[in-house]
C-alpha cells in the first residue's frame, strides 16, 4: 500500500495509541507517575479518534489525468455532480 | 470357441470405453427435431451436412436466454455415453447455447482456465483489506447507479472517508481498455488506501467487460487492493474471481470497505473508559496503600514520637506560661503602685481642691511674679475650666 506522509495521525494510528495505552495500564507494574503520563497519551489519543470520527462532510472528488500525465482531483458533490 | 458374452456385456463394455475415451466435450451443429415430453427432458438431434448425433438434456439442466428451435446452430456441452436399452450412443447435454454466446462461453473458459493456471484465482495471492481506510478509490461510471449506492452507504457507515472516482466506461468496446487504464492511473496517483472496481447489474453482454483480460490482470497487478462489484449476487464474473474481495454488489463493496461509524465510536468509548477505570483504580488503590501506612507500626511509632514530643511543649509552655504569669502579675502590681505614687503627685489633683494652674503664653508655668510684665495674658487652669487674664499689677 502507497505510504502517505501526513503529520496529523490517522484513525488507525491514532486507535493504535489508545489501544496501546490501555494495554499499558492493564498490564500494571507502572509507577504512578508512568501510569499517569500514558493515562495522558490514551486521552490524547482517544481525543483525536472521536475528532476524526466527528468529521461528517463526505468529500467527493474526480481523479483527472491531464496529457502530462499529472493527476489532478475536482471536487464533486455527494450526487456525483461536479461542484461548478 | 471362447466363452459368449451376454449383450448387456458387451453394451458394458462400450460404454465404458466410450465414456473414458471421450472425456466432457463442446460439439457444434445444427439443432434438428427438437422434442420436449412432458417428462420434461429434452431430446433433439445435432447434424451437419454428413452426420447426426442423437442428444438427451435432462429436464434439471437449464436452457437459459434463447427458445431452441429445429434449424438453430447451436453449441452443447456435454458427455458422450451409450444408451443401454437400444444399444446407441448419445450424447448427454449440460449446457446448450447458441452459437455465438456458445462462443464466448467457450472464449470466457477457456480465458478462465489460463488466469487460473497463472494463479490468478489463488486464495494466498489475495490480501487482506485495511481496516481504516482514509480514502477509497471507486473505478467504475460517474453517472451510474452503482457509485451512487457506494456513495449513499460509505455517508451512513463511515463519511468521513474520503472518496475519489475514476469515471470510466463499464460496457462496450473500449470498457476494458478504460477500466483497466483507471486501475493503473491509481495506482500511479497512489493516494488511496483501497479500490472499489465495478458497476450494477445487466445483461452479460454488459457485464462482459470485467471478463475481459485486460481488466483481470490491472486488478492482479493493482498495488492498491481491490474489492470487485459486478452486477448482482448471482454474477461472478473473473474480476471477481481475481479481486482481493468480491462484494456481491456495488453497495455491498462500499459495506465492506469501511467499518461502522457507530461501532468505531463505540469501541473508542470502551478504550477510553477502561483508561478512565483504570487510572480510578489506581488512585484508590494509592489511596489505600496510604491509609495502610498511616496504620502502620512505623507511622504509629511516628505518631507517637510526635504526640510525645507535643506533650513536652505544651508541658514546656505551660511552665512557662506560669513564669510568664508570675511576672506578668509583679510587673502589673509594680504598675499599680506607680500609677497611684503618681497620681498623688499629678498637678491636677491640686486643682481638685481649689488651687489654679498659672501659665504663660508659650505654656510655662508661673511660680515667680518676678518674670511677668505687665498686660500679658496669662492662662488660669482650675478643675474645671480655663480663664484667660491680664496681669494689672506686679508685686515682687
Amino acid at each position: 500500500m502507497p505510504k502517505n506522509k501526513t503529520k496529523a495521525p490517522t484513525f488507525e494510528t491514532a486507535l493504535k495509541q489508545l489501544e496501546m495505552a490501555v494495554d499499558r495500564l492493564e498490564e500494571g507494574a507502572l509507577p504512578l507517575s508512568e501510569a499517569l503520563k500514558v493515562f495522558e497519551e490514551g486521552l490524547k489519543a482517544s481525543n483525536q479518534c472521536r475528532s476524526l470520527l466527528e468529521d461528517a462532510r463526505q468529500q467527493v472528488e474526480v481523479l483527472i489525468r491531464d496529457s502530462d500525465g499529472e493527476f489532478e482531483l475536482v471536487s464533486i458533490d455527494s450526487k456525483g455532480f461536479a461542484d461548478e | 470357441m471362447e466363452h459368449p458374452l451376454s449383450v448387456s456385456d458387451v453394451t458394458q463394455a462400450v460404454k465404458q470405453t466410450l465414456e473414458m475415451q471421450f472425456p466432457p466435450m463442446w460439439i457444434v451443429g445444427e439443432l434438428t427435431s427438437f422434442s420436449q415430453p412432458s417428462s420434461g427432458h429434452r431430446y433433439f438431434t445435432l447434424s451437419d451436412p454428413h452426420s447426426q448425433l442423437r442428444c438427451v438434456m435432462w429436464r434439471s439442466r437449464p436452457i437459459t436466454g434463447f427458445r431452441p428451435t429445429a434449424g438453430m446452430a447451436v453449441l452443447a456441452q456435454g458427455q458422450l455415453t451409450v444408451y443401454e436399452r437400444r444399444g446407441e450412443y448419445q450424447f448427454n447435454v449440460s449446457q446448450l447455447f447458441p452459437a455465438g454466446v456458445g462462443q464466448q462461453l467457450i472464449a470466457y473458459e477457456k480465458l478462465k482456465k489460463k488466469l487460473s493456471e497463472e494463479g490468478f484465482f489463488d486464495e494466498d495471492r489475495k490480501r487482506p483489506l485495511p481496516k481504516y481506510p482514509r480514502a477509497i478509490g471507486v473505478v467504475t461510471s460517474q453517472t451510474g447507479a452503482a457509485f451512487q449506492d457506494i456513495l449513499d452507504v460509505l455517508k451512513r457507515r463511515f463519511p468521513s472517508v474520503r472518496i475519489v472516482l475514476r469515471p470510466v466506461l463499464v460496457q462496450g468496446l473500449d470498457a476494458p481498455e478504460d477500466i483497466a487504464q483507471g486501475i493503473a492511473d491509481f495506482n500511479d496517483f497512489g493516494k488511496v488506501d483501497v479500490l472499489i472496481v465495478g458497476r450494477g447489474g445487466g445483461s452479460a453482454e454488459d457485464l462482459a467487460a470485467f471478463n475481459d483480460e485486460e481488466v483481470v490482470r490491472a486488478i492482479a497487478d493493482s498495488e492498491i487492493p481491490v474489492i470487485s462489484a459486478v452486477g448482482h449476487e448471482i454474477d461472478i464474473s473473473l474480476s471477481d474471481l481475481t479481486a482481493d474481495v468480491r462484494a456481491p454488489t456495488p453497495s455491498a463493496a462500499a459495506e465492506i470497505a469501511v467499518r461502522d461509524v457507530l461501532e468505531v465510536r463505540e469501541q473508542v468509548g470502551r478504550l477510553t473508559l477502561r483508561t478512565r477505570e483504570f487510572m480510578q483504580r489506581l488512585l484508590d488503590e494509592y489511596e489505600d496503600q496510604l491509609k495502610a501506612y498511616e496504620s502502620s507500626y512505623g507511622m504509629r511509632r511516628l505518631s507517637d514520637l510526635i504526640f510525645q514530643n507535643a506533650q513536652h511543649v505544651d508541658e514546656l509552655n505551660r511552665d512557662l506560661y506560669a513564669r510568664l504569669r508570675r511576672l506578668f502579675e509583679s510587673r502589673l502590681a509594680d504598675y499599680h503602685r506607680m500609677t497611684g505614687k503618681l497620681g498623688s503627685l499629678s498637678p491636677l489633683s491640686v486643682l481638685d481642691r481649689g488651687f489654679g494652674l498659672v501659665q504663660r503664653e508659650d505654656g510655662s508655668v508661673v511660680s515667680d511674679a518676678g518674670i511677668l510684665t505687665p498686660r500679658e495674658h496669662l492662662h488660669i487652669r482650675f478643675a474645671k475650666g480655663e480663664a484667660t487674664c491680664r496681669v494689672e499689677k506686679i508685686k515682687r
